[in-house]
């Protein structure tokens, strides 16, 4: 798992173009929306395209974006249980 | 005020740039080139006035114009659908030249009416014309205002802040004044 998020939090870090931040700036705990990273809307749509691209998970209930994407940590889980590359 | 390398590329210029500035937005870094590009030359021309800021502005209005329109995201827009399809949604939101826009009014909480232009090459008279029927507005004290292009690495910004007053000023909106600061 800790590999997963340390992957995670580079990919996120490159795909939202995070400059200035590196993986150890983010707290796997920490919300990504909001007051933790400060992701808005549209990084929530790269977020969705990530893991489909990267992890062959396509989201079919948009409400489902709510609990994975609480942080990173939600994330990696998520990803581990339902990866399909 | 600043000196980088000539040959480097636009994107990489304008990231040093605003590094250089010392301004703190970082959103700064998801805005395609175009836009980094009208943002950084409007802080510079917004800095020291009362506009400069986050206090809501509903009487500035902003006219921009290139002849480029978005085309160079549009086409980096096209990459990223690629054969295995996965087109990306942060690119695709900059695919029109009116976002710069967008992110200028954001920054600094400008609530005014925006225009963008696509023309073959700056239109002075027109421009002059637009802008002067814009000013007939009670509620239009200051237009932001210029021409804002990037293609294929190139960079080009005149930005300019007009304001509608009585005063004598030293440098009026003129026909005339307005094609000599674009021509600098």
């Amino acid at each position: 798992m800790d590999q997963l998020i340390e992957q995670l939090k580079k990919e996120i870090i490159e795909v939202l173009n995070l400059e200035d931040i590196t993986p150890a700036d983010i707290d796997s705990n920490a919300p990504l929306f909001g007051d933790g990273l400060g992701l808005d809307s549209i990084d929530a749509l790269e977020l969705i395209v990530l893991m489909e691209k990267n992890y062959g998970i396509k989201l079919q209930d948009a409400n489902q974006g709510r609990d994975i994407f609480k942080s990173i940590q939600t994330m990696a889980e998520y990803i581990s249980k339902h990866r399909t590359i | 005020m600043f000196q980088t390398d000539v040959n480097i590329p636009s994107y990489d210029f304008l990231t040093a740039l605003y590094r250089n500035s010392q301004i703190q937005y970082p959103k700064f870094f998801k805005m395609d080139t175009l836009s980094k590009l009208g943002f950084l030359a409007s802080e510079f021309v917004l800095k020291n006035t009362e506009i400069y800021g986050d206090t809501p502005n509903y009487s500035t209005v902003q006219i921009f114009a290139n002849s480029t329109s978005s085309l160079e995201t549009d086409y980096e827009y096209q990459q990223t659908i690629g054969a295995e399809y996965f087109p990306s949604p942060s690119v695709f939101v900059y695919t029109l030249p009116n976002i710069v826009m967008g992110e200028i009014a954001i920054k600094h909480k400008l609530y005014g009416e925006n225009t963008f232009f696509v023309q073959k090459s700056f239109d002075n008279s027109a421009f002059f014309q637009y802008i002067y029927q814009v000013f007939l507005q009670d509620s239009v004290t200051y237009a932001l205002v210029g021409w804002i292009d990037y293609y294929k690495h190139t960079c080009e910004a005149c930005v300019m802040l007009v304001e509608k007053t009585n005063e004598v000023c030293s440098l009026p909106f003129t026909k005339k004044n307005s094609l000599h600061l674009y021509n600098l």
